[in-house]
């Protein structure tokens, strides 16, 4: 028996050798995860304006044309990571006046972990020390991700030279570029296809988190301003009426229930037209300009 | 819990250093840690079917004690088919209900007349064919006077549910497998490497090879509409390496695993596409299913005896059944029948048993004709898979007809040369290996240990390389 677990652990030793070693220099990659919590760790007494939320918001305002803003959204993030984001610096939003956050066609319909994205979920444990999740993979990104992946990674850093920052230095994602712009019929289409739920089990605990969210606003004397982001008409045509009148229901109930909270339907406003999209329901840095610019008037009114 | 999870690699170490730590001469405690195991592993999947499991093992333990009681033959007879018929019961019920419900629903449909019939809305409980089996063959091998009824029933639950072969089998009988449990075991070093070979080799199989073939197997079958023919066909080339990596690496992680805690299993696969007929085929894939029912239902049937008819006859019901304990869907009747019929030149001609021994035993390269036996063998069991694997009969037909249509002869719309290489790397190490238990039991074995560990480092490193979201077995759906 002795003899077995030596030549077993002599074996493994290298194995588990190698996987630290990878997951140590995976980990001292840059990435978004890490430079938004930094930031935050930094300047958050400093922000005025915070949005948060999922790609929409991420790719679509850009805080720059904001005084005092940080966008903290990412790309798939659910109502569960943003009220986690609140909490996490809940001692430090001491200019903090509003928070922005998308409410949208599936955003009470689904979390990150139930996502094609949910690989994301390691990001918020590793970078954020937010755990929210407790899959046991989660913790490490060798366990997490595919041995391809993340020899790519590391081959793309340390040999290529390439890192994973893709926002901004106040949090707007801008690698989705006008002059690389999808199909926006297709990607529409699709996208719209991908955001319809297939059923609402998730609609209620998704709700309880707003509702906490806005709870947090209210006992901070924050002001929140929902919105549902504009998206391509190839997007909107595809949606189910079902799932968008829930939606667009439950947040006037929410609207006139609380009196912190402001809302704008801006999914098909016509100040947004097909040279403003990279795809069916994303912006483009001209799209996200103008988005942000009407932000910037739609706080000043609130 | 799946054997290719991180779940069992926790599990797994931790019941192999409590069994051991226990010492050989506490059996009774050994085989209780087993048995707790093997519940805790059947939890994992839904702990409600666990009380089915606890049930049948009860009803076929009581039956088959007062089978061994009866002083009449009237009364074993009695408690003989009352254990079968509730086993049957169970199996018809959670497997079979709702494929006769709509069957008939369909069949009257074709009268003019409409039924809504009441299906189940449950799922099939995870092993129920399995341990559904065990059993069977435990009360009629006493029924038929072979073993006797065992009174330990700790002992006789762990023959049922013993984790390594709860879920999909090897197909345990209680001649092999109960007196195992109740000898004596001690430790043996070289058995448990040998075992941690075969759990690695298992590994290898299903992660590199079977799931790697899924990807694009699902992909063609799932959207067969949009390719070609010859798209088409490999496919289906896939799907045979598929379901050969996933199930028979399946079987040799459970007997690995097995042989971890100093128990043999039945052999489940002795490298079949290497068959030069389809009787062969049969003597190597899923062999723990084809014995049983050679057994217990092709013999009892009066088997070889009684003329070719009656072995025509005997051939076509057991592929029939095998086909249908696959699942409840003319998919695998039709699978099934296809295989009989293969079958069928080598019945009559009296030829199914004249490739008993290992293709090219002794040389390093088949013989043209070994070559083209294999070649046209495995051309066979491909067409069956398509069946087998098809959604409806009607896809599958829809399948055959693209592949007998003109784009056959296009240049596949789908070439993954990554996983062409795969393929022909594990074709070659199976068959170095052809001649052993499994693959990769001897390979190496004589070179230097810096070489040799080199290989299974190479084989941990696919692993990893290929490992993505924890896949489900196929055979767990039957």
């Amino acid at each position: 028996m002795k003899k077995l677990i030596k030549y077993i652990s002599v074996f493994l030793l290298p194995i588990i050798l190698m996987g630290f070693i990878f997951e140590l220099l995976i980990r001292r990659i840059p990435n978004d995860y890490e430079y938004k919590k930094n930031y935050l760790d930094h300047h958050a007494e400093e922000v005025n304006t915070l949005f948060l939320g999922s790609s929409h918001v991420y790719y679509g305002i850009d805080p720059k044309y904001i005084k005092s803003s940080f966008n903290a959204s990412y790309i798939s993030q659910s109502f569960d990571y943003d009220l986690e984001i609140l909490r996490k610096y809940e001692h430090k939003w001491k200019s903090l006046k509003y928070i922005v956050i998308p409410v949208d066609y599936f955003s009470f319909y689904g979390r990150l972990e139930n996502s094609p994205e949910a690989w994301r979920a390691k990001n918020y444990r590793i970078y954020y020390d937010i755990n929210t999740d407790h899959k046991i993979f989660n913790g490490t990104e060798m366990l997490s991700n595919k041995l391809g992946v993340n020899l790519t990674h590391l081959y793309s850093y340390y040999l290529k030279g390439e890192n994973d920052i893709s926002c901004s230095n106040l949090g707007w994602g801008w690698s989705y570029k006008a002059v690389k712009h999808k199909n926006l019929i297709k990607s529409g289409t699709a996208a719209a296809a991908r955001h319809t739920a297939k059923n609402n089990l998730q609609y209620a605990a998704n709700l309880h988190l707003l509702d906490e969210i806005i709870a947090f606003g209210e006992q901070k004397h924050i002001k929140i301003l929902l919105f549902t982001s504009p998206a391509y008409k190839s997007y909107v045509s595809h949606l189910s009426k079902q799932q968008l009148n829930a939606t667009l229901s439950t947040i006037k109930k929410l609207n006139s229930a609380h009196q912190t909270i402001k809302y704008y339907n801006l999914l098909q406003d016509s100040t947004f037209q097909a040279q403003d999209f990279y795809d069916g329901d994303h912006l483009n840095e001209i799209g996200a300009k103008k988005l942000s610019l009407k932000m910037n008037v739609l706080l000043g009114k609130i | 819990m799946l054997f290719n999870s991180f779940s069992f690699a926790v599990f797994l170490p931790i019941i192999f250093v409590l069994y051991w730590a226990l010492g050989k001469e506490r059996l009774k405690a050994q085989n209780l840690l087993l048995l707790a195991a093997s519940y805790f592993f059947y939890t994992c999947w839904d702990w409600r079917f666990l009380f089915l499991l606890i049930f049948s093992t009860l009803l076929d333990y009581f039956t088959g004690l007062k089978m061994a009681e009866s002083k009449n033959s009237k009364s074993k007879k009695f408690w003989f088919w009352l254990s079968i018929s509730i086993n049957l019961g169970f199996l018809g019920v959670f497997k079979y209900y709702n494929f006769f419900a709509d069957s008939f629903a369909e069949a009257i449909a074709n009268f003019g007349l409409q039924v809504n019939p009441w299906t189940l809305k449950v799922i099939l409980p995870v092993g129920i064919s399995f341990y559904t089996f065990h059993g069977l063959s435990y009360v009629i091998d006493i029924y038929k006077n072979r073993i006797t009824a065992e009174k330990n029933f700790v002992d006789y639950s762990l023959f049922v549910s013993f984790f390594p072969l709860l879920v999909a089998g090897p197909i345990e009988r209680a001649t092999h497998l109960l007196p195992q449990i109740k000898k004596e075991r001690s430790f043996d070093y070289s058995k448990a490497i040998d075992g941690l070979r075969q759990i690695l080799w298992g590994l290898f199989k299903k992660i590199v090879i079977a799931d790697q073939c899924a990807n694009y197997a699902n992909l063609i079958f799932n959207h067969s509409a949009d390719y070609s023919g010859s798209t088409l066909l490999l496919g289906a080339i896939f799907f045979a390496f598929q379901i050969y990596g996933d199930f028979s690496g399946y079987s040799d992680i459970a007997l690995g695993t097995a042989r971890l805690f100093g128990i043999e299993l039945l052999r489940n696969f002795a490298y079949p596409y290497f068959s030069r007929d389809i009787a062969e085929f049969w003597r190597r894939w899923h062999i723990s299913l084809s014995t049983w029912f050679r057994d217990y239902l092709y013999i009892p049937l009066g088997g070889s005896k009684g003329g070719t008819w009656i072995k025509i006859r005997n051939t076509f019901i057991i592929f029939l059944v095998s086909g249908f304990w696959h699942g409840a869907n003319w998919t695998f009747i039709i699978w099934g029948l296809l295989n009989a019929l293969y079958i069928m030149p080598s019945i009559i001609f009296n030829t199914n048993r004249s490739n008993l021994d290992t293709v090219a035993q002794g040389r390093t390269f088949p013989s043209l004709k070994e070559f083209i036996s294999m070649i046209l063998t495995f051309a066979l069991t491909v067409f069956a898979w398509i069946f087998f694997r098809a959604n409806s009969v009607q896809h599958a037909f829809n399948i055959l007809s693209s592949i007998g249509s003109e784009s056959f002869f296009s240049l596949p719309e789908i070439l993954p040369v990554k996983l062409f290489l795969l393929l022909a790397l594990f074709i070659l190490i199976e068959w170095n290996g052809r001649m052993e238990q499994y693959a990769i039991s001897k390979f190496a074995l004589s070179w230097p240990k810096p070489i040799r560990w080199g290989i299974y480092y190479g084989f941990v490193l696919a692993i990893f390389f290929f490992a993505g979201a924890e896949q489900q077995f196929i055979y767990f759906q039957f």
